[in-house]
């Protein structure tokens, strides 16, 4: 059931009501038999797939619970020849097992799903809702104190399939949303209402600016050879445009879904294009995803018995400083294939996440070499450079997910190649508005979008300006009316605007091919 | 402790060690700061710091990370 479908909004409008109208103690059932309806109309063999991860992770996490009260009580710590820090010991090494069981058995899960044709189905969302299990189960590992886990079978299957935030994320923490998924809240305007804005602002961006520009972005990409030069750099800036109105957008639905029920998801993202540079963008653009490597593959392959061995030879070879940035260079690299690899399985993606990789390394290497830039030159810290690295760091990314545009690592390179060719331009000018209208860009189209683009970029200022004073001012200022009126513009925008209607045919969320 | 002060001034010699106290908090080291701090621990003082001690309470300042180094040796 696509977020943009009018099914998914008679679905969300069933499921408040319902969720507000039942008394107290059903809304945990409510959410889990909207999770189940929502994903049953994916398909109810995935239903399988997910009901298996529930179970293990619940069962794991309530085994390391329990062994986890038993390291807080020993029951022989009253013996003399009792060490503490050997039955310690004991305990982590018991709860590790747990721990890998439910690990291993959903990676392998997902890996067989997703990466071989064994499995006749995908299951929706699969990447997403494994890792919010894995990531479930190895906190309680971690915690040094019992009650990391959920004891309720019920409290953790509505957690790994919350339907607002399984088709595409974000990937949240059982401790973040425990918070406020089980608190029950009763009906709030001010949570109801600001979570509408927000759903509303989501269908904004992605009905009137990506779904607009998207025919002509899946156009571009499907024929590189036609579509050279000036038509490469239009499909990456499109892409680059496109993907965050779709994403964004997306989450903001998720998040404002919830806010509804008054819970409180995650955010995603915090202006990724203002970033200054790619390490940046990384810390602003899906965040639940960047979090979840660093915490769960990036740490741990760091501290690894593997890495140091792999690494020892070179210490041997440079000395202990260069092993070191050697070390961290691999871990580096690995972490980034492997997120090309969760993205897709496909060679581009592979490129993709090496392409990141080796930048992040390179830059990091001349990191020393800014500093001295920034202590010594005043230019350094004028708006203007910081634009410009805004700048340059925005075409980085873009030229980057070209890798992500063209299927094929060779034409993402020829594709790439063209636009520093000779004349490549040329092609895309000489066609003036009449070759733009050809690939699904008429004039209505791009002013449509472009005012979607600039509303949303004078948004984003707005709200980065009072953000910091908006949550403690929201309690005396926030007024219902302005909102609401806020949330009738953005419907009524996106209902004259927006990209639908007859012989319209809805987009699947980019990301939810992940 | 010397030790460990010399390795955090190779990551950002711009920084006073000894008097900062929101090294992760307030983001002037990063998880890549992180990673090349704990490889370099773990190969000059032979200390290998587990994925379950990297929280902002243990890096925010020198002394939390000396002591963490510590009673991780122990």
């Amino acid at each position: 059931m696509l977020f943009t479908s009018f099914g998914f909004v008679l679905f969300l409008t069933i499921v408040v009501f319902a969720y507000y109208l039942l008394p107290r103690a059903a809304k945990p059932v409510v959410v889990l038999i909207a999770n189940i309806v929502f994903y049953a109309f994916s398909g109810w063999q995935g239903l399988i797939c997910l009901a298996v991860t529930i179970v293990t992770s619940w069962a794991a996490g309530r085994k390391i619970d329990d062994l986890s009260r038993l390291g807080e009580n020993p029951k022989d710590a009253n013996l003399p020849d009792f060490d503490p820090k050997s039955y310690a010991r004991q305990i982590k090494a018991a709860k590790k097992k747990y721990m890998l069981f439910a690990v291993l058995l959903n990676l392998g899960i997902l890996a067989v799903c997703k990466y071989t044709a064994v499995s006749p189905i995908l299951p929706m969302g699969i990447s997403f809702y494994t890792f919010k299990a894995i990531s479930y189960v190895v906190d309680a590992y971690r915690s040094k104190n019992s009650g990391t886990a959920t004891r309720s079978l019920l409290e953790i299957a509505v957690f790994v399939s919350y339907f607002p935030e399984i088709v595409q994320g974000p990937i949240s923490r059982f401790s973040d949303l425990r918070k406020t998924l089980f608190e029950r809240q009763p009906f709030q305007t001010k949570e109801f209402s600001l979570g509408l804005r927000r759903v509303l602002w989501g269908y904004f961006k992605k009905l009137v600016i990506a779904d607009r520009l998207m025919p002509a972005m899946l156009l571009l990409a499907a024929d590189p050879d036609k579509y050279a030069g000036g038509y490469v750099f239009l499909a990456i800036i499109l892409y680059a445009v496109t993907l965050y109105a779709d994403f964004t957008g997306g989450i903001d639905i998720t998040i404002g879904a919830a806010r509804m029920m008054g819970v409180r998801v995650s955010e995603n993202f915090n202006s990724p294009y203002y970033a200054r540079s790619i390490m940046d963008y990384w810390r602003r653009w899906h965040i639940t995803m960047g979090t979840w490597f660093r915490d769960y593959l990036f740490y741990p392959l760091n501290s690894s018995k593997f890495m140091t061995t792999v690494t020892k030879p070179f210490k041997k070879l440079f000395g202990a400083k260069a092993s070191v940035r050697i070390h961290v260079a691999l871990v580096t690299l690995i972490l980034w294939v492997t997120i090309g690899v969760w993205h897709g399985s496909a060679w581009n993606f592979v490129a993709w996440g090496l392409a990141n990789g080796i930048v992040i390394i390179l830059l990091q290497e001349l990191m020393p070499l800014y500093k001295r830039f920034e202590k010594n030159t005043k230019f350094a810290g004028t708006a203007v450079f910081h634009g410009i690295q805004i700048a340059f760091t925005f075409f980085l990314m873009a030229f980057i997910n070209a890798f992500d545009i063209y299927h094929g690592v060779g034409e993402a390179l020829g594709a790439f190649a063209s636009v520093f060719s000779k004349g490549g331009f040329s092609l895309l000018l000489d066609g003036g508005l009449d070759g733009l209208a050809e690939i699904g860009l008429a004039v209505p189209d791009v002013l449509c979008a472009g005012a979607g683009v600039c509303l949303t970029i004078l948004v984003g200022v707005i709200s980065r300006r009072t953000a910091a004073a908006q949550d403690a001012q929201n309690a005396q200022d926030f007024s219902v009316r302005i909102c609401l009126m806020q949330t009738a513009v953005l419907f009524f925008l996106t209902l004259v605007f927006g990209a639908y209607g007859i012989g319209y045919e809805a987009k699947q969320f980019i990301y939810n091919q992940f | 402790m010397n030790e460990l002060l010399q390795l955090l001034r190779e990551l950002h010699p711009e920084v006073d060690f000894e008097s900062q106290t929101n090294l992760v908090d307030e983001k002037i080291l990063n998880s890549f700061d992180i990673i090349t701090l704990i490889a370099s621990i773990a190969d000059s003082l032979g200390v290998t710091i587990p994925p379950e001690e990297i929280i902002p309470d243990n890096f925010n300042s020198t002394a939390a990370l000396y002591a963490l180094i510590n009673r991780l040796d122990d």
